[in-house]
């Protein structure tokens, strides 16, 4: 029976991660993904603002 | 007939936030081992949890920016005592809510199209990665929030006070700070 189960949350991870793994009517594994499900768009909030302020921006990346 | 009673089970989550509040709390260093002893901690990204449960104290990291925050964060309150926002994305947004002056779809344009080279185009919808929300919101906007501990991130000190102060239940030394 093809199926999709699904890893939610991924944990003892810096950060947010779901896997999904895709599994065929054979009950064999098919493929599996994994998908970073956080975003915060630093590659914009930093456009106009004084250069001096980045390494502090960017540390809160991570 | 004897009763024990039961240590106060604490948990952590972080939402939209960079983990570095959880870092400072790690920072309580060989305070960990009192604390430890103090409380059990039940849920954390720190610990393999997969059902959020019932807890005396949770600290909530990061800010609510995607549907799967929002929804995490309404079962927490849920299954919570008292609830505190911990870090300044929690509190007020911060770092995370940059993005609210610019806007989805400009945000997700410059990273997914203006600025790849190797795969040009935004996620697909796949049913599993989260749909940003359209303004990043501190906790308070979304739930009732018992405490606030701001900081980018909050002082080890600062953290390890407000734990402490709960788990003898005397009133924490926030003066009644509130940010909303």
């Amino acid at each position: 029976m093809s199926e999709r189960i699904v890893i939610h949350p991924v944990t003892r991870i810096e950060g947010h991660a779901k896997i999904s793994i895709f599994v065929d009517d054979a009950g064999e594994i098919d493929s599996a993904q994994f998908h970073v499900t956080e975003f915060r768009g630093f590659e914009k909030i930093c456009e106009g603002r004084p250069f001096h302020e980045m390494p502090g921006l960017m540390s809160r990346i991570s | 007939m004897d009763s024990v009673k039961r240590k106060p089970r604490l948990a952590t989550v972080w939402l939209g936030g960079c983990s570095g509040c959880h870092m400072s709390f790690v920072d309580l260093d060989e305070r960990l081992a009192e604390l430890a002893s103090r409380a059990d901690l039940l849920a954390s990204p720190l610990t393999d949890y997969k059902d959020f449960p019932e807890v005396d104290i949770t600290l909530v990291e990061g800010a609510v920016a995607n549907s799967d925050h929002l929804e995490h964060i309404r079962l927490v309150r849920s299954r919570t005592k008292t609830l505190i926002s911990f870090g300044d994305c929690a509190v007020t947004g911060n770092v995370t809510a940059m993005r609210n002056s610019f806007g989805v779809t400009d945000v997700l344009n410059r990273c997914y199209l203006e600025n790849s080279a190797v795969v040009v185009g935004l996620p697909a919808g796949n049913q599993v990665v989260p749909a940003l929300l359209d303004r990043v919101r501190p906790v308070h906007e979304v739930v009732e929030v018992d405490y606030f501990l701001q900081g980018c991130p909050p002082p080890a000190d600062a953290i390890y006070d407000l734990i402490m102060d709960l788990l003898h239940e005397r009133e924490p030394r926030t003066d009644g700070r509130r940010f909303g």
